[in-house]
């Protein structure tokens, strides 16, 4: 746990004062991500860096699991921090394995166990050690140096990471594959990350708390979808963005606003069947399931009524896309504009139905939180 | 793999060596055109004898340089060290343009005639580009590592070892070849207050307008100091690895 209280930083020069921390109090609970957003010069490296004593701070405390970061032996603090630097920064000098060991090498590990250590970490980031142990960071991509630059962080396995803008040098579609490797690893590792980004897309998704910065001071600390939909002035409601909503769709799971009690019927059945189960629930459509309960397809009132030449759904209906619980609204909607069409079906984790997803049900659960707070 | 590497290593080696390969042959071309190869052939046992002693002297001179140069150069670098650094860089420039004839006559001032004003003068003169390349090396390793070393927990001294010498090495190669080139050849002035070497063929020469034996003394200086460079940027190479860049 990462308590910050009361924390400033005043850079004089020129006999100009910046705050580049001003009065910022949070707290980061453990196995918590925590992303530092704002626009440039707001502050975010600076408070990174006070957090492993890289910059001294003017006033305030800082304590980590309780402990004041006074009270520490500072090389023993920061061997206990992962540290993600910002522009990566790995030694071209030393081979990946040498980079990636170094904190181990200061712990003093043995020798057995820092190479094991060194291949495993490799693994992890999701690069080959074989091929990649023995190479140098300038044989390396962009995007697998960024992955080594993760790697040489959690080596030592420290419970605390701090990253600053550790995806900020790949292109966007490598971004969005690592960001989605680190997510995974971070569900089995559960560190205590605070992650510096710029960007709020990066920070809905990889944040349990958003630190949202502005000149020094934290505008606002707050979940993601309470950041979006419940901005606390008009700089935060500005920095996310017009589309504040749309961004809240990825993080609202389908499960979460699905309908459960939708009428589904087998694709052997007749059309007499199905016209008259819509008609006894009031529906305008069914979803057709296969034999082992999978949506395949939908019927709706209208064709049906209008007299299909067929005896069983399975040649009546119209092929469907679904979409599974465990997907957000943002993949629902878009499979919804691909398909023309405004429900789906939803699957469990077996692929079997189970309730539907319309716009209707999406604006309702997006809207849940203005009404509880009206 | 290994073939590759050997063949790669090869060619290297001719191309480091190839200047003083060439200038060895354009010497021996004039030698040859001046018509002086038997005047070579006569004082081939002096000028062996002499260019041993004068390697000798040299490396008296320059072992100890090499040592205090990179002290000097790491010291002047550390942080606590930086306000004073500047103005000491610049005494060492200006340093660096005393001629050399100047350096011996002054060293000889305090030490008088022999072999020690000789060593003294000739690490005055190899000090400077190593403490000066030392220096530059380490003061502009990206300011981004030593906090990335620090971050990570290094003490200052492991962020030295581990992060700032290998990014100076470069830098600090070259102060060593500049080095025991100017070593090599401000050596022959050694004669002129009492020392061996090479300059011994080359002032007696000139005192009796003998070619020949100015140029037994002249090109072996030559050659000397070419071979020193060359062993000292064969020895970075070994040292360095290839995707580290220089
Ligand atoms: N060493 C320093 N001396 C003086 N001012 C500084 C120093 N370091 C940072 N600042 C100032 O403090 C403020 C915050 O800087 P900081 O690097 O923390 O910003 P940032 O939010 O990380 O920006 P970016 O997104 O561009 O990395 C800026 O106004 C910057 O100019
Ligand atoms: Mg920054």
């Amino acid at each position: 746990m990462i308590d910050i209280e009361n924390l400033s930083k005043v850079f004089s020069s020129n006999n100009r004062d910046t705050f580049a921390a001003d009065r910022v109090s949070m707290r980061i609970a453990a196995g918590e991500t925590c992303v530092l957003l704002g626009p440039s010069g707001c502050g975010k490296t600076t408070i990174l860096k006070m957090l492993n004593g890289l910059i001294p701070r003017t006033s305030g405390t800082i304590r980590i699991n309780g402990r004041d970061l006074d009270d520490f032996d500072i090389a023993e603090l920061r061997r206990s921090i992962g540290y993600v630097v910002q522009q990566i920064c790995l030694f071209p000098h030393m081979t990946i394995e040498q980079n990636v060991s170094i904190v181990p090498r200061l712990l003093k590990w043995d020798k057995a166990r820092t190479r094991r250590r060194a291949a495993e970490v490799l693994a992890t980031v999701g690069l080959e050690p074989g091929h990649f142990l023995h190479r140098y960071p300038a044989e390396l991509s962009g995007g697998q140096q960024q992955r080594v630059g993760v790697a040489r962080a959690i080596a030592a396995d420290p419970p605390v990471l701090i990253m600053d803008e550790p995806f900020g040098a790949v292109d966007p579609i490598n971004r969005e594959s690592i960001q989605d490797e680190f997510l995974a690893m971070q569900q089995r590792l559960r560190k205590t990350i605070v992650f510096v980004s710029h960007d709020i897309d990066e920070a809905v998704k990889m944040a349990d708390k958003i630190a949202l910065f502005r000149a020094g001071r934290l505008e606002q600390f707050a979940a993601p979808d309470e950041l979006l939909a419940h901005p606390a002035s008009d700089f935060v409601a500005d920095f996310v963005g017009k589309d504040r909503e749309l961004k809240r769709l990825a993080l609202i799971r389908v499960g979460s606003a699905r309908v459960a009690d939708a009428p589904a019927l087998s694709q052997d059945r007749t059309v007499e069947e199905a016209l008259a189960l819509m008609n006894a629930q009031g529906r305008e459509h069914l979803t057709v399931l296969d034999g082992a309960g999978r949506p395949v397809g939908y019927v709706t009132q209208a064709r049906l009524s209008a007299g299909v030449p067929a005896a069983t759904l399975e040649s009546a209906m119209t092929p469907a896309t679904s979409v599974s619980l465990d997907d957000n609204l943002r993949t629902a909607v878009s499979n919804m504009f691909r398909g023309d069409i405004g429900w789906l079906p939803c699957t469990d984790g077996e692929g079997r139905f189970d309730g539907e997803i319309s716009q209707a049900a999406i604006t309702h659960r997006l809207g849940q939180t203005y009404r509880e707070r009206r | 793999m290994s073939s590759s590497a050997l063949r790669s290593g090869l060619v290297k080696l001719l191309q480091e060596s190839l200047p003083l390969l060439l200038t060895a042959l354009v010497c021996w071309f004039i030698v040859v055109a001046t018509g002086n190869e038997e005047a070579f052939a006569d004082h081939w046992e002096d000028i062996t004898y002499l260019a041993r002693e004068h390697v000798v002297i040299t490396l008296q001179g320059f072992l100890p340089a090499a040592v205090a140069g990179l002290a000097l150069g790491v010291l002047l670098s550390r942080p606590r060290l930086r306000r004073v650094a500047e103005p000491v860089i610049q005494l060492l420039n200006i340093g660096n343009t005393i001629p050399s004839l100047a350096v011996i006559a002054l060293s000889m001032t305090v030490l008088g005639l022999g072999t020690p004003p000789v060593v003294l003068a000739l690490c005055l003169v190899a000090l400077l580009p190593i403490v000066r390349n030392t220096y530059v090396g380490l003061t502009t390793v990206p300011p981004d590592f030593l906090e990335a070393g620090a971050g990570m927990g290094m003490l200052p001294r492991q962020v030295l070892v581990q992060v700032e010498l290998p990014w100076a090495f470069p830098a600090i190669m070259a102060g060593l070849r500049t080095g025991i080139s100017l070593a090599v050849g401000t050596a022959p002035l050694a004669f002129l207050i009492g020392g061996g070497g090479l300059g011994q063929l080359i002032f007696s020469g000139i005192a009796v307008y003998e070619f020949g034996t100015i140029l037994s003394g002249a090109i072996p200086v030559i050659l000397l100091a070419l071979l020193a460079d060359l062993l000292i940027g064969l020895l970075a190479q070994l040292l360095t690895h290839p995707h580290t860049g220089t």
